[in-house]
């Protein structure tokens, strides 16, 4: 393909993910380079990076680069080349830095093609860029002012192939208002549209700019939220769902028919390497919350420690409900299990130390020996997870890879012992009461079971929120 | 020397062609002199010199035209011309078929090339007319000037070329290279690597031309872009350990983003250890673009020395494999370098547990007495594969009021190895398998150390999304398994020809 041939099909890709990725492609061509990266001009402040190839240190690329320290023609810097991709009027549009020539160093020649290349990509990517812009215009629901279905499943296409291209991950959420049909024969249609605008405005209001939102179905929305690993996409759905119900107009439907809002978070490449196995999984995850325990025993407005006493139950409470999510078990305990799963989970954050996890250890002293503790003596300067160590001070003070919190005097703590573990996709918690001989327990996997525990725990003793 | 060679001076520095004549009669030569370009070109045609070394200040007839006025005479096209200059700018000379003489000169240097020019001259005289074969060393005559000679008396045959061991071949055809062979190199790539032997021995055998033509460069070009090409791939060659050393992909050296196509081929070609010499022979694209991609890859840290690798006593997995595998467990998580990973053991008892430790060759207990062995459930050990790799073995507990700790302990396991039969051992492993849809491994016979008997793969397993198999050699060979299994796709299935295997 001639150089010539090369600026005019450039011109004619439409597509702005793959036309950033093209014009990389092409100018590495043109100029032998073994690796680039490209930053774009963006509304805001600076040009973002937005592709890059070969092998190039992503780490040692800026993300945003300062339009003002661009030149106006290509030229060399140490090993690399520049090229500024300036439209016909001027417009600094994008700029690409080319590096590893392989054959050892750019020729002055090719900073001529280079430009002669600039200006027909520029002009693509501003037509690209405009072109998405219309698309989105026209591909929003009318009534609810969400994308369409269309939009989104090909938004998460993309967002799937960038995210495998450049190994980062994503979440996809779904919500669910499940009492539709009980809202509008109850209250009418008009009461349908509200509860979804409701929801539509909540979530509207607490995304980012490069989160997505459309309407799958009347009753089913769908949240796709770039570079949000499964913690990041539970934080939001919690806080999505806590927002919403505190919403005035909420509040009041609410106190006619329940909504039945209920969510799920699946993160890619963990839950599914395309949307249908995402989507799979969201659907799984919230037949999961609509099964749980949590639900079934109706434990929402209870505080904490008195849903620890309703589950733990003794010997003679009635037998625990059999829920369709994932497994609950009341009964005697082996007296070591609490110390084995505390290095169990440390061995289990050591093992992915920068993925990020929530632990909650609570007992009725906080001791330098207790075996989370001891296993995380060794725990990296960057360890991600959060530890909590909860319970009357004895002999430690501070540790580097967790927070003790020291609660004097509270006689429920010094009764029992807890253990609540977030991970990365998934749940468990163990509820126990030392007796003389024989230890009462009652632990589960169950994660809105976990989550319900987690949240009270930080209400009862003012926790930061996770 | 039979006759004394002409070399024609032509230069109106008069005090630049004294010396050189007085060292060039010293030599033997025979000195023609003319002081601007008419009267050079009138000795040319009356007394044919042998070399001509024209001065570009020569008046009437500038250097360009001088040449092209001998090139166009049948008497006078072989006469080969060395423009002399004073001026630094030597780019400008650059299609100049003898090349340039910056003054001032050495005059020792200056005779070399007089000598080497006339050496060459003699050849071609030799290789015209006659259809003979003609043998020679290239420490005499330069395969480049050979090449030329063929050009200029348009030869047609087969010039066989031995380096060392080496051997290599070009075909030509009326004067023009069609083909070049080394090892199983053809065409270009050939023909680049072959002009930079400096030394070997050569030999023309005239004989018909080749019916294809695997190379379409005339030999001028294909001359100066080899000898470019050689001229770089020494330079880069410098910097570059020796051919002979071995090489291999760093296991933790990063994903390289949809790569130049030359280096794609390398990492392919490097799915295993091999020696720059092969790598340089399996790829197919030219040497120059090969040591530039690999130069890079070793600055970038993507490839090493092989003995830097640490995976020479970790006969489970190659380095490649490695490789894989770390590029599969950081998909879509932060990057770093040493990983640890896990693997589920399904199995009741300290049995199973102390026959396990006792079987896999390199597995470190977590302590001299592993809790799990007492509560089946833990970490039992770890098998450091690599540097960068490590493998805990963790029991996982089948009994059913353990439910809960099934998907939160196991979920993030490569995948699981059964080591017994029983009911609640399987529908822990059928949990894995269909549940967390990891692969699944169900060691029998001394795989099992004999906690298995069974030599058919339960129907109960069969099916499983992310693959099963059942493994009856030994344990290593059951966790490789395993961790080949894991390292690929999760649509790729343990194919069935290892279930067949194990079942035979």
């Amino acid at each position: 393909m001639t150089l010539d041939q090369r600026c005019l099909a450039i011109v004619g890709v439409t597509e702005i993910e793959s036309l950033q990725e093209r014009i990389l492609s092409e100018l590495a061509t043109i100029c032998a380079a073994q690796s680039g990266a490209l930053w774009v001009s963006g509304e805001r402040v600076g040009m973002r990076l937005r592709a890059w190839r070969g092998m190039i240190d992503r780490q040692s690329l800026p993300d945003l680069v300062d339009p003002s320290l661009v030149q106006n023609h290509a030229w060399k810097s140490g090993t690399s080349l520049l090229v500024p991709l300036m439209a016909p009027n001027g417009e600094l549009v994008a700029l690409v830095q080319l590096s590893d020539p392989i054959s050892g160093g750019f020729a002055d020649e090719l900073l001529d093609h280079s430009e002669t290349f600039g200006p027909f990509a520029a002009t693509a990517l501003k037509t690209a860029s405009r072109f998405a812009q219309l698309q989105r215009q026209g591909l929003r629901d009318r009534e609810t002012g969400a994308y369409t279905l269309s939009y989104f499943t090909d938004y998460a296409t993309k967002e799937i192939y960038k995210a495998r291209r450049y190994g980062r991950s994503f979440s996809l959420l779904t919500f669910s208002l499940d009492n539709l049909a009980a809202i509008r024969q109850r209250v009418g249609h008009q009461a349908v549209r509200q509860a979804q605008q409701i929801v539509l405005r909540v979530i509207s209001q607490i995304i980012r700019d490069s989160d997505v939102v459309a309407r799958a179905t009347e009753q089913e929305f769908h949240v796709l939220l770039p570079e949000t690993d499964y913690f990041g996409g539970l934080m939001f759905l919690r806080r999505a769902l806590s927002s919403v119900l505190e919403e005035d107009d909420a509040k009041a439907l609410e106190a006619r028919v329940p909504m039945g809002i209920t969510g799920g978070v699946a993160t890619f490449p963990r839950d599914g390497d395309d949307f249908d196995e995402l989507l799979v999984c969201c659907r799984r995850r919230m037949d999961e919350r609509r099964g749980s325990l949590h639900h079934h025993l109706r434990l929402e407005p209870l505080p904490f420690w008195d849903e620890v006493e309703l589950l733990l139950g003794n010997s003679r409470s009635p037998k625990l409900p059999d829920a369709p999510g994932e497994p609950s078990r009341r009964g005697k305990v082996a007296d070591v299990l609490f110390e084995e799963l505390q290095v169990e989970i440390g061995r289990e954050f050591l093992r992915d130390p920068m993925s990020r996890g929530l632990l909650y250890v609570g007992g009725p002293s906080v001791r330098g020996d207790l075996p989370i503790i001891r296993s995380l003596d060794h725990a990296p300067t960057d360890f991600a997870p959060r530890v909590y160590v909860l319970g009357r001070h004895a002999d430690l003070q501070e540790h580097h890879a967790m927070t003790p919190v020291f609660l004097e005097g509270d006689e429920r703590l010094a009764r029992h012992e807890f253990l609540l573990w977030m991970g990365d996709g998934s749940a468990y918690a163990l509820l126990q009461r030392r007796g003389r001989g024989a230890t009462w327990g009652f632990h589960t996997s169950d994660p809105t079971l976990v989550e319900g525990l987690v949240s009270k725990l930080q209400t009862a003793y003012d926790l930061q929120p996770y | 020397m039979a006759q004394a060679r002409k070399v024609l001076l032509a230069d109106p520095d008069v005090g630049a062609v004294r010396a050189l004549t007085k060292a060039l009669r010293a030599r033997g030569y025979q000195v023609q002199y003319a002081p601007d370009g008419s009267k050079a070109l009138e000795v040319s045609v009356l007394r044919h010199p042998d070399v001509i070394l024209f001065d570009e200040t020569c008046t009437l007839i500038e250097a360009r035209s001088f040449i092209q006025i001998l090139g166009s005479n049948p008497r006078t096209e072989d006469i080969p011309v060395v423009v002399t200059t004073s001026s630094r700018d030597l780019d400008r000379f650059r299609q100049l078929r003898e090349g340039v003489l910056q003054k001032p000169f050495n005059i020792d240097e200056v005779i070399g090339r007089i000598d080497h020019l006339c050496r060459r001259a003699e050849a071609a005289q030799q290789l015209r007319g006659d259809a003979k074969e003609i043998e020679g060393g290239l420490a005499q005559l330069p395969l480049a000037d050979l090449m030329q000679i063929m050009a200029m008396n348009r030869r047609t045959g087969r010039l066989t070329l031995h380096h060392g061991s080496e051997r290599g071949e070009i075909q030509i055809s009326n004067g023009r290279p069609v083909n070049a062979r080394i090892n199983d190199i053809e065409g270009e790539k050939a023909l680049f690597r072959l002009i930079g032997w400096k030394d070997g021995t050569f030999a023309f055998h005239p004989g018909p031309a080749p019916a294809r033509s695997k190379i379409e460069r005339a030999m001028e070009d294909a001359l100066l872009e080899g000898m470019r090409q050689s001229d770089e791939r020494e330079r880069l060659l410098s910097f570059l350990p020796p051919l002979s050393q071995m090489i291999a992909l760093v296991p933790d050296g990063g994903e390289v983003i949809e790569p130049h196509p030359v280096t794609k081929e390398l990492l392919r070609v490097l799915s295993q250890p091999r020696k720059i010499s092969e790598l340089m022979d399996l790829a197919d694209a030219p040497d120059l673009d090969i040591l530039g991609a690999l130069t890079t890859l070793l600055e970038k840290g993507i490839v090493q020395r092989f003995e830097a690798i640490g995976v020479q006593e970790a006969p489970l997995l190659g380095a490649a494999e490695v490789h894989a595998l770390r590029g599969k467990l950081l998909r879509g998580r932060p990057h770093r370098n040493a990983l640890v990973t896990k693997i589920i053991i399904c199995g009741t008892g300290p049995k199973a547990g102390r026959w396990f430790l006792r079987s896999l060759a390199g597995l470190a207990p977590i302590s001299s007495d592993p809790a799990c062995l007492r509560s089946s459930f833990g970490t039992l050990g770890t098998l450091t594969i690599s540097d960068v790799l490590k493998i805990d073995f963790v029991f996982a507990p089948t009994a059913e009021a353990a439910r809960p700790l099934w998907r939160p302990f196991l979920s993030s396991a490569l995948g699981a190895l059964i080591l017994e039969e029983s009911e609640p051992v399987m529908r822990l492993a059928r949990f894995c398998a269909f549940e967390l849809r990891m692969p699944v491994v169900l060691a029998s016979g001394p795989a099992s150390g004999g906690l298995n008997g069974t030599e058919v793969l339960p129907p109960s397993l069969r099916g499983a999304p992310a693959g099963v198999a059942i493994i009856n050699t030994d344990v290593a060979g059951a966790v490789r398994t395993l961790l080949v299994a894991a390292m690929n796709t999760p649509n790729q299935e343990i194919p069935e020809t290892m279930v067949s295997a194990g079942e035979a």
